[in-house]
């Protein structure tokens, strides 16, 4: 557990996409409000009680009728967060328990001193871990950060981590289209499109054998690249 | 005219076809693609000497083998139209829900175990 609570205001709203998170939601929400963070829990179309067990915490929980991914559940918690006037950074966090609350204080800390439009979370940077990651999925990791920088230029060391905070400017000039999980390429496209200033914070990755049941498949890199492509046409 | 030329429209042909799926496409031009294909198939089945004829003058051989191509690339056409629709729909549906939930947030207590507040003061300021 973290030390009590220090930053400024509640001018940082955090957005959790969630699916069927009911097991682990609680226990990461009730680690999150101790801080002065706006949170923002986007259920996207759970079929376990995931927006009940987030309600018994002081959050906000937005649902999402039916399953869209995580692209949709981030875009319309970004909507909601900009709605807020005294929002001035958005950050997001997974709802699966593998980020840490420390590494979300640094990003956000980041944010606010640095004035970078966008700081994103990397496990692969110096200071940053991800023990127990199966080998299978940091090869695939690599191997995006690779395209990555091959199709935006962008010189990252981790392209598929859900920690990223973002300025409201920022955040209000994204145009998040992919629903499914090719939102974080998309993401990295819009920031290189529009030379947003970013940097990398060295975070730590978490993997438990519930986040590695809940996790995406190595096998889902095919689909993301078939939204990527097959997504553009209009 | 020889085979290289016919070769060469061709490949012209399906880049044309290529660009026009990812730039050139409305809804319009799409139908009318439809309704020429339909004409041209049936003149096909009228007069299947035509096929040969054409065939022969792009240096493809036999008009099975053209009707053969024309058969993919009406294939990939009806595939990327119903991709297009497809996608349509999809992003229509996800801005609806999207603004569903946006419309019906809801609120956890204001402190770990108390009361939720109610969720009519919680629509944002849009």
């Amino acid at each position: 557990m973290s030390s009590p609570p220090t930053d400024p205001s509640n001018d940082v709203c955090v957005i959790i996409p969630a699916y069927n998170e009911a097991g682990m939601i609680g226990e990461v929400l009730a680690e999150l409000t101790q801080f002065p963070y706006r949170v923002v829990v986007v259920d996207d179309g759970s079929t376990d009680q995931t927006s009940a067990a987030a309600l018994h915490y002081p959050v906000t929980v937005l649902t999402h009728l039916t399953n869209l991914g995580q692209g949709a559940a981030l875009a319309t918690g970004i909507r909601y967060a900009l709605s807020i006037p005294e929002t001035r950074f958005i950050a997001t966090f997974d709802a699966d328990g593998q980020h840490h609350i420390d590494d979300l204080r640094k990003a956000v800390a980041c944010c606010r001193e640095s004035g970078f439009d966008v700081v994103l979370g990397s496990r692969f940077l110096q200071g940053g871990a991800a023990p127990d990651m199966p080998p299978i999925r940091r090869l695939a990791l690599k191997l995006a950060v690779r395209l990555t920088r091959m199709s935006t230029g962008l010189n990252l060391t981790d392209t598929h981590n859900g920690l990223r905070v973002f300025s409201r400017k920022a955040a209000s000039r994204l145009q998040i289209t992919q629903d499914g999980m090719a939102h974080a390429s998309e993401i990295l496209a819009q920031v290189a499109a529009q030379k947003m200033s970013f940097c990398e914070v060295p975070i730590t990755i978490t993997y438990t054998a519930y986040s590695k049941l809940k996790g995406q498949p190595v096998s889902n890199f095919v689909n993301i690249l078939w939204d990527l492509w097959i997504g553009k046409i209009r | 005219m020889n085979n290289h030329f016919g070769q060469t429209l061709l490949i012209f042909a399906l880049a044309l076809f290529i660009l026009y799926v990812v730039r050139l496409r409305t809804i319009l031009t799409d139908r009318l693609i439809f309704i020429i294909g339909g004409i041209l198939g049936v003149a096909l089945v009228i007069d299947p000497n035509t096929s040969t004829w054409v065939a022969n003058r792009l240096g493809i051989g036999r008009g099975t083998d053209l009707v053969f191509y024309l058969f993919i690339v009406a294939g990939l056409f009806f595939a990327v139209t119903m991709i297009s629709e497809n996608n349509r729909l999809q992003r229509r549906q996800t801005r609806i829900i999207q603004q569903m939930a946006l419309d019906n947030p809801k609120q956890g207590p204001v402190e770990v175990g108390s009361e939720p507040a109610p969720s009519s003061d919680l629509t944002p300021h849009h």
